[in-house]
């Protein structure tokens, strides 16, 4: 069966999304309504939402009772900032010790060995930080190991990336009052609310087109065509790969990830599962609008975040349906057939254009999940990969991305204020030098923490010789992993040997400080803000929903992030694509 | 207003200069990290200049000396920037001080001689500058006042004209709110005497002028966070182009030929990335907008007040001073009975001519006015209707009528008395026409129109005062006056509500004066019956709602609302309390100004948002040009970015950093002056600012870049 052209793809996919972060905006505002302080309601068609208190409600309860938890004990900014460090070091010290001793925990049909300290380090790391950045491969683990350490991780740090949002929202809802509201009530609702239903509705459409769900058995064993005997990994695929999009996780069970049959099996499954990963962190911008009472501020931002993801998702089509200059092959007459476009590395049930969509929304959001070979990717399509990275996943991950794109639209505030001859407010809050200073922070964390290592490896022998392919698609390697990192992303470039001491260590320390440096900056400026008085908005007010401040945000996001990293890109896959080689 | 103009002679520009090199002191510089990190690509520009195979470069020493060169001229540009603002605005206090003149002063020997019975044998005759503080002096009809003081004793009228350049004498008197002088201001008529209040060169003024100077010298707070996020940029910049050395010694193992990045293109690189042109002009645009504020006679106390003026969301304006002048003049003629409009507006006329009342002559301009148009509705007079007082400011009905001062020479005026409560005129023919209250009139007349006092009670109730006009024992109709509206008000009203600023009128008047100025000026909010004492209660609620609230007051008892406002301004006549607890000063003593105030303060964060838009945006155009030519040897293909097409790596590196050094004394006169602003929404403003300072700070580099490497061509150099 033909594929659709690309344009047709492309566009029915931006379409169906827009229309359900509209739904899921909706709906997670409703979520956090009162959390976040807010009066909003549902537009009257959508009124049923709030019906569904009577299923979540006494779940809610029942677990507030099971854990002692007081969902009207309120923090402020420092208490709730202990609350987030304290559940994430418990999540971190759970997936350590089991990742560290599988072998000895049941559940493990195949017989796999514990993971080394190292790996642990940045295994336990990398998926605390809602990164799933794997140097391991998905079938080294249990089963147990997949359920109740990876599985419980993936609902839970996204669960505190969307506890995240209520408090942010109090820093502008508020009148000079520093409570941000109980966290693990939030965590509690996020998860009750949003991540299980969704995440189960997408399972059963998983397992509808035919993805394995168990946790009673390690493997399959098939008689192939080819290869005689092939033992096949199995466990909790479905529930597992609907959280693992959803959640802007990424981490699979199977090394070649969303690549296989069972984690992805169909181009429908495909498509439900491109979807499942931008509509967390665009639903949250959404909702953004309708908690602070200006949804018409919310849909700015959206618009002005689908235009940079449809841009470069624009450019990943144009690169993938486009010819790979590796394997135009001269000299011995044989030549590869491209006419669809550059198919290494991808899978032929879903094809070039599929892939490319795949691929920027999986790095226009932390998830990290991947259904082709990125490494095998064209030098443009590659550059639109590292680009979105630039930007800081363009839309980042569930909860947190909120608050780093947040950052972006505070200072587009602060510019385009002072354009009016206004002193710098955003939302009714005065912004002043000590919430910059922390914005800024914020900020800082993606140059910093990308740069200097990579400054670092790429002139330390261990790191190049971990290189596939030293030069300019080396470089991409690298620059690819300490991204993936520092962006919280956890997808792989491949083409790395990533299992060494040397980034173990380093991407180890690059997640766990890309999340909680972050965490604290914002949580500090949600503190200074929620403090203060509210200035009402005049007609000499900025307006934040016109397409004059949609254009200055995108101009902030372009310059003060994305071109900082011009010149890293320059020595990966601008210098490749323009010298016509890796 | 007398706008003070400074002009910068070429002794000062020497001095800017000079003071220019002064501020190389890295200790000094440090405080602007974004030339301080510029200082310290200088001094590595001329290590390699010194040394160029330092750090394997391969460069020649002339090309690091032009960098060298160009980066120094970078921190010079920025200085001098600097430099001359505070020049500008040492000269423009200067230009204040030079208001006190010297004189002399009568130093009473004895004070409780009676201000009547003072001779010369009671005081002596000394030089201003002796008399201490609390002496108290002796001022004559012509004499001026030798110091700032308190009147003690006796009423004056006072020429300030010289501090405020206001020509109209003001009344300062013992007791009240008006017993404050100024040294250096003229007493027209009457005596009194004065209490020094001020030692020698200590005086009020003196020291408000020592407060602006002071904060021509501090960040505003807004300007902490603006160097905030310039340091925040500088460092991200400092961390992309610095691994970039890195990276060339990576790409140098597998490029053939290529040895690695040269340093001092490297530095030229992050310098010409980092936002050193708002970062030079940052402090410019501070004391030029401070300088703006005392150009038009304010003086500034702090640069915060400045900024939270062009951030106010409510100003408080009084109703007289501020909107009225405190006059009232005629607004319109009503027949009555069987006079027609052409009666009355000749009766007025006539016993008007020779009233030299505020009153008086209001209504001979309006006569005057209405006259000499042409009858166009067949002389149907509005005799009859009881037409809306009041809603025909500036269009006042047509009335053919003649308006004969002839005739009139060998008349007898009658003016005002208080036994009739009328003023009139009796005509040479014998024809006796009076003007006055309605019930004094009513008294007079013998032939009282029905509809008089329904008249005068409609005219009374749209906050107007009725004057009954008779002609020879008959009411003839009524003139109608009202409050005199400034010049412009209206105007300056729409204005400042176009920039968002809601406007709100206090007055002691009554509901109905009230109303009806704030409809003339279309006033948001008024508050009528007003006791001065409810202002910082107006005041609190005002910020209650979040909102940062201006308002201008003179008397003791405004003293404690001007402190609470975020912009107070008060008036230089008024009390030394209200001058102290305001944040700014009127020397013109002219209320409405804080409207002008707010407009400065806007275009002073306006010119600093845009300047750092121009700025950042550069930094598109200069990746462009700059990263083709750095990378030239490592990877040719990278010319493809080079969309200039320029004529050699060597000659693009220079014109970017001659455009990134020279865009700076080209934007002074930019910053000194300040962006254009007009009133206009916020909306508006974002819109035409982003394209012009956005969109031209991505196409202006461009432009630049490639004009010099033109001429680099034409000249034969770098090729």
């Amino acid at each position: 069966m033909a594929s659709p052209p690309p344009i047709v793809e492309y566009a029915v996919f931006f379409t169906i999304l827009a229309v359900l972060v509209f739904v899921a905006g909706e709906y997670l505002a409703w979520v956090y309504r009162e959390q976040a302080n807010s009066d909003h309601r549902p537009p009257g068609y959508l009124s049923w939402f709030e019906r569904l208190d009577e299923i979540f409600t006494p779940i809610e309860n029942g677990l507030y009772r099971l854990s002692g938890i007081n969902p009207r004990r309120e923090m402020t900014w420092k208490g709730y900032l202990k609350a987030v460090l304290v559940f994430n070091v418990c999540i971190w010290v759970l997936l350590f010790v089991v990742l560290m001793f599988q072998d000895a925990l049941p559940m493990n049909f195949v017989g796999v060995g514990g993971e080394s300290w190292d790996l642990a380090f940045h295994t336990a790391s990398s998926f605390t930080s809602n990164t799933n950045q794997q140097h391991y491969s998905g079938e080294t683990l249990s089963v147990f190991t997949h359920t109740f350490g990876i599985g419980i991780a993936m609902f839970l740090t996204p669960a505190t990336g969307l506890a995240l949002m209520p408090a942010f929202a109090r820093a502008f809802t508020n009148k000079e009052d520093p409570r941000l509201g109980n966290f693990y009530e939030n965590v509690v609702r996020g998860l009750v609310r949003f991540l299980l239903p969704i995440s189960l509705l997408i399972a059963i459409i998983l397992m509808a087109e035919g993805s394995v769900q168990t946790i009673l058995g390690g493997q399959l064993t098939a008689n192939t065509f080819t290869m005689g005997i092939q033992n096949i990994r199995i466990g909790p695929h479905a529930g597992i790969e609907a959280i693992k999009m959803f959640g802007t996780n990424g981490g699979g069970i199977n090394a070649a990830n969303a690549a296989t049959a069972f984690e992805n099996p169909t181009p429908l499954s495909n498509l439900v599962l491109t979807l499942a990963m931008p509509i967390g962190t665009f639903s949250a911008i959404y909702a953004w609008g309708a908690w602070v009472g200006n949804r018409s501020h919310g849909v700015a931002i959206v618009a002005a975040f689908f235009v940079i993801y449809m841009a470069l998702t624009g450019v990943a089509v144009v690169g993938e349906t486009g010819t790979n200059a590796g394997m135009v092959v001269t000299g011995n007459g044989l030549h590869v057939d491209q006419t669809v476009g550059n198919m290494e590395g991808k899978e032929t049930r879903f094809g070039p254009t599929a892939s490319a969509i795949w691929g920027l929304s999986t790095t226009g959001t932390t998830n990290g999940g991947v259904n082709s070979m990125h490494n095998s990717w064209t030098a443009l399509g590659a550059f639109s990969l590292l680009f979105a990275f630039a930007t800081n996943n363009i839309s980042n991950g569930v909860g947190t991305g909120l608050l780093n794109i947040l950052m972006f639209v505070i200072l587009t505030a602060f510019i385009g204020a002072l354009m009016i001859g206004r002193r710098p407010q955003y939302l009714g809050k005065k912004l002043e030098w000590q919430e910059m200073r922390y914005v800024f922070v914020v900020i800082l964390v993606l140059p910093i923490l990308v740069l200097i290592p990579q400054a670092a490896a790429v002139v330390y022998q261990g790191a190049i010789d971990s290189m596939n392919n030293p030069g300019f698609r080396g470089f991409s390697e690298v620059l690819y992993e300490f991204f993936s990192a520092s962006a919280n992303n956890g997808s792989g470039f491949e083409g790395l040997g990533d299992g060494t001491l040397f980034f173990n260590l380093v991407n180890g320390v690059q997640v766990l400080l890309a999340r909680y440096v972050p965490i604290t900056a914002q949580l500090a400026i949600a503190g200074y803000l929620a403090n203060k008085k509210v200035s009402p908005e005049s007609k000499g007010s900025l307006d934040t929903d016109t397409p004059a401040f949609v254009g200055l945000l995108i101009g902030v996001i372009i310059i003060v992030s994305a071109l900082v990293f011009l010149p890293a890109l320059v020595f990966g896959p601008i210098g490749e694509l323009l010298s016509g080689g890796i | 207003m007398a706008e003070i103009t400074v002009t910068i002679d070429t002794d000062q520009q020497k001095q800017a200069i000079s003071d220019s090199f002064a501020k190389l002191d890295p200790q000094y510089l440090v405080k602007n990290p974004v030339l301080f990190v510029v200082e310290l690509g200088t001094i590595i520009g001329l290590v390699m200049t010194i040394a160029p195979g330092l750090f394997g470069a391969t460069g020649s020493r002339v090309y690091y000396a032009v960098i060298t060169v160009l980066l120094g001229f970078t921190v010079i540009f920025a200085n001098y920037a600097e430099a001359y603002a505070e020049l500008e605005g040492e000269a423009q206090a200067d230009s204040l001080r030079a208001l006190q003149t010297e004189a002399e002063g009568k130093l009473l020997q004895n004070d409780d001689v009676d201000i009547e019975d003072i001779s010369e044998d009671d005081y002596e005759v000394v030089a201003s500058t002796e008399i201490e503080q609390d002496a108290v002096v002796f001022v004559d009809e012509g004499d001026i006042i030798p110091r700032d003081g308190t009147v003690v004793e006796g009423s004056a009228s006072v020429d300030e004209s010289a501090i405020t350049g206001e020509s109209e004498p003001v009344i300062r008197q013992s007791g009240g709110d008006r017993t404050s002088v100024v040294g250096g201001t003229e007493v027209l008529s009457d005596r009194i005497k004065v209490e020094v209040t001020s030692e020698e060169g200590e005086s009020f003024l003196d020291q408000m002028i020592g407060l602006v100077e002071d904060a021509q010298r501090q960040k505003t707070p807004n300007e902490i966070a603006m160097t905030i996020l310039l340091s925040g940029l500088t460092l991200v910049f400092v961390v992309a182009v610095a691994t970039m050395f890195f990276f060339g010694e990576y790409l140098a193992s597998f490029v053939g030929g290529f040895a690695g990045l040269d340093v001092a293109e490297l530095v030229a690189l992050l310098v010409a990335l980092m936002p050193t042109t708002i970062g030079a002009l940052l402090a410019a645009i501070r004391v030029a907008g401070m300088t703006r504020v005392t150009r038009r006679n304010v003086i500034a106390k702090s640069g915060r007040a400045v900024e939270a003026a062009g951030d106010l969301d409510a100003l408080i304006l009084d109703k007289t001073g501020t909107i009225t002048t405190g006059e009232r003049v005629a607004q319109d003629f009503h027949p009555l009975g069987d006079a027609d409009d052409a009666d009355v507006v000749r009766a007025s006329y006539q016993s008007s001519l020779y009233d030299e009342t505020t009153e008086g002559r209001s209504i001979v301009k309006l006569a005057e006015k209405m006259n000499g148009k042409v009858q166009t509705d067949g002389g149907q007079s509005a005799s009859e209707e009881l037409d809306e007082p009041g809603d025909s400011v500036d269009a006042p009905r047509d009335v053919s009528v003649t308006l004969d001062a002839e005739g009139l020479s060998e008349s007898n005026f009658v003016p005002f008395s208080a036994e009739t409560r009328m003023s009139g005129i009796d005509l040479s023919d014998g024809t006796e026409i009076r003007k006055g209250a309605v019930d004094a009139v009513e008294e007079y007349a013998t032939t009282v129109p029905g509809k008089l006092r329904q008249k005068s009670n409609a005219i009374s109730e749209s906050g107007g005062t009725p004057l009954a006009i008779a002609v020879d024992g008959q009411v003839v109709g009524i003139i109608e006056l009202q409050d005199e509206l400034k010049p412009g008000i209206a105007d300056r009203i729409a204005e400042i509500q176009k920039m968002g600023v809601e406007t709100i009128m206090a007055t002691g008047d009554n509901q109905r004066t009230a109303r009806w100025v704030a409809d003339q000026v279309g006033i948001d909010e008024f508050h009528a019956e007003f006791d001065p004492e409810e202002k910082i209660e107006l005041v609190e609620d005002i910020q209650d709602d979040g909102k940062l609230v201006g308002m201008t007051g003179d008397g003791t008892n405004d003293a404690p609302a001007l402190a609470k406002a975020d912009v107070g301004l008060a008036m230089n006549a008024g009390t030394n309390a209200a001058k102290e607890a305001g944040n700014m000063v009127d020397l013109d003593s002219n209320p409405s100004k804080i409207i002008e105030v707010v407009g400065i303060g806007k275009q002073l964060l306006m010119t600093r948002g845009s300047l750092t838009t121009f700025s950042v945006a550069n930094d598109v155009a200069k990746y462009f040009v700059l990263l083709p030519a750095i990378l030239a040897a490592a990877i040719p293909g990278l010319g493809a970015m080079d969309i200039l097409n320029l004529s050699t790596p060597a000659s693009a590196v220079t014109a970017t950093l001659m455009y990134n050094a020279f865009i700076i004394p080209l934007l002074i006169p930019l910053a000194l002056r300040g962006v254009d602003y007009k009133a206009q929404s916020g909306a508006q403003l974002l819109r035409k600012n982003l394209i012009v300072y956005g969109g031209g700070g991505l196409i202006a580099p461009f432009i630049f870049i490639k004009a010099i490497d033109m001429l680099f061509v034409a000249l034969g150099v770098f090729q």
